[in-house]
């Protein structure tokens, strides 16, 4: 879920990529877990259900894995995927709380199935999602089939993806959230695995979602404060390790208490009543030092076909025109982009 | 801001503007009183970089008041361009808010296509240094006919040199394709060959080079300037003085 800044930033620290090329030869660094759940949420049938195979398991984040992830190839682009690990202890209320949500989602969804009511059960079924290790592991198999590396954090996925960034391993992190931010990502882009033409949720609306990259550098520069206080703006309005924030305080006012006192400890000074599931000073230790790890390969590899077809069409009942279709894009991207490298003009321009 | 331009061949500008139209969305012309005309682009990659130069004596006629930059859209402007045939002229008008297209038959009938100009903010590409020791001149129609059979061979080009010519050879896993061209053969006209190290070759993405065949074919000439691990610079000589010069970075295998 993460914080929601999207009020703070300020226009000129976002950048709409109107064209994926220029993220050619880039390494991004994609938040595993927000972009499974995306394809879940967003690759369903029309009556709301996820695509699955004759077992009956779920196959749409392999389909939005398998397909974006080529697409995005295509450009030239190096993903990497970095799945979460065991969420920290400071994330145990939140973990807890989204369990029973989607407890009570996938109950009401059941519910309004039976009654016919389609469009309310298209919605709660999206709440109900739940990405599961079986999942995981196999969007894991075809990540290595497809010879794209994937990192295991020993945490948080995000925070994991904000280090590798953070030594220059990869340009941006790609997440919906903007908590990578919070970790110290140089750059976050947003709506990465789910630009295109999207339905607006519970409307008959559509709109045009295009990819934007947010620079942490220039989002400090711009409000004018340090990265601990821009988590500790976060801690005010909520994260996921405190979700409900401070009551009544907003994106503008955390940032005007926090421009106005200099820090967190100052502001909770002056708000005696605001409770937290956690020590907030706790969480923002989190963010400034999360559990991350040094050891891990970003390479990648010439896509194995057979091994693909059979975890897609073998295993999974994917089409097997529309795999083959997506695999000689996938051939090419690997051989024009990956094997050699084309550098950019950029080296060659007169210094100024 | 009023300008108003006539040129020769409107088929030209057709290929060089749905050239581009693959690459990008929008394009700033630059417009100089005296200077003439110059289109500079890259793509969203900067893999790629394009020159369009035409000096103020290639234009029939050649009316800019003030040192101007009219930015259009490049998909509209090669729809309206898409009928221009050889015998068309060009004519370019503009009042500062909306920009004109009209194409003048032998007869004399003009076709106009207007369209709004973009006030989207001009930025200047800035320029290259680059020392390429090595030149390659041949015919246009013959770079068009060689990149064109060449992509179909394959994703990436080959230009190698040595003392005797140059070669373009595309490969892919189904075989290789090589066009030899050499001054002793006929099919260079000019060749200044690489001085240290004597041979070497460059790999560069063909998909870049399918810009260059579109206009090559319009072209008289084709110069290919060179040098190991460096970009490519293609210079087309093309009717009444324009000249288009397309840079394309290397591969590094």
């Amino acid at each position: 879920m993460g914080v929601n800044l999207r009020e703070l930033i300020p226009e000129d620290a976002r950048r709409e990529i109107t064209d994926l090329r220029e993220l050619m030869g880039k390494v991004v660094a994609l938040d595993a877990y927000n972009a499974l759940y995306q394809f879940l949420a967003a690759i369903r049938q029309p009556d709301g259900t996820p695509l699955i195979d004759r077992k009956g398991r779920v196959t749409s984040h392999l389909s939005g894995l398998f397909y974006r992830t080529i697409n995005l190839m295509e450009h030239g682009i190096k993903p990497v995927y970095v799945f979460d690990g065991m969420p920290p202890e400071i994330k145990r209320y939140e973990v807890e709380r989204r369990r029973m949500r989607r407890e009570k989602a996938a109950e009401l969804a059941e519910k309004a199935y039976a009654e016919g009511r389609v469009e309310e059960a298209r919605k709660y079924s999206v709440q109900a999602i739940r990405l599961t290790q079986e999942m995981v592991e196999s969007a894991k198999r075809l990540l290595d089939a497809m010879g794209v590396p994937y990192v295991q954090a020993p945490s948080e996925g995000e925070a994991q993806a904000a280090h590798i960034a953070r030594k220059g391993d990869a340009w941006a992190v790609a997440s919906q959230d903007y908590d990578a931010l919070l970790f110290g990502a140089p750059r976050l882009i947003r709506n990465l695995t789910i630009s295109g033409r999207r339905k607006l949720p519970g409307k008959d609306v559509y709109v045009e979602i295009k990819p934007e990259v947010i620079e942490l550098d220039k989002v400090l520069k711009a409000l004018g404060i340090t990265r601990s206080q821009l988590i500790d703006i976060a801690i005010l309005i909520g994260t996921d390790y405190n979700p409900d924030g401070v009551p009544g305080i907003g994106p503008k006012s955390a940032y005007q208490l926090i421009k106005a006192h200099g820090s967190l400890e100052k502001v909770l000074k002056i708000l005696p009543q605001a409770t937290f599931p956690e020590d907030p000073l706790k969480i923002r230790e989190y963010f400034l030092n999360p559990n991350v790890i040094d050891e891990y390969k970003l390479e990648w590899h010439e896509p194995d076909e057979k091994r693909i077809i059979e975890i897609l069409v073998h295993e999974h009942d994917f089409s097997l025109d529309r795999v083959e279709n997506a695999l000689q894009r996938l051939k090419k991207a690997y051989r024009e982009y990956f094997r050699g490298k084309i550098t950019s003009l950029d080296m060659w321009f007169k210094r100024k | 801001m009023v300008l108003e331009l006539r040129f020769a061949d409107a088929r030209l500008w057709r290929y060089v503007l749905r050239g581009l139209a693959d690459y990008l969305d929008v394009v700033g012309i630059k417009l100089h009183p005296d200077e003439g005309l110059r289109l500079k682009a890259m793509d969203p990659s900067h893999v790629m970089m394009v020159d369009f130069i035409i000096p103020r004596t290639a234009f029939d006629e050649y009316h800019v008041e003030e040192e101007t930059v009219i930015t259009i859209n490049l998909e509209l402007a090669s729809k309206a361009l898409r009928r221009a045939t050889k015998n068309d002229r060009l004519v370019l008008r503009s009042d500062g808010s909306r920009l004109t297209f009209g194409l003048v038959s032998k007869g004399g009938v003009e076709r106009c296509f207007t369209m709004p100009l973009l006030a989207t903010k001009y930025e200047e590409i800035p320029e290259l240094s680059l020392e390429l020791q090595v030149q390659a001149k041949t015919l246009g129609p013959s770079v068009a006919s060689a990149l064109s059979i060449l992509s179909e061979a394959g994703e990436i080009l080959k230009i190698s040199v040595d003392q005797e010519g140059m070669s373009l050879i595309a490969s892919s896993e189904l075989g290789e394709i090589e066009m030899v061209f050499s001054p002793t053969t006929g099919t260079l006209i000019d060749y200044q060959p690489p001085s240290d190290p004597p041979q070497f070759a460059n790999t560069y993405s063909l998909e870049y080079f399918e810009f260059i065949a579109k206009v090559a074919r319009l072209s008289e000439t084709v110069t290919f300037k060179l040098s190991p691990d460096m970009p490519c610079e293609i210079d087309a000589e093309l009717s009444s003085g324009a000249l288009l010069k397309v840079y394309v970075a290397p591969r590094v295998e």
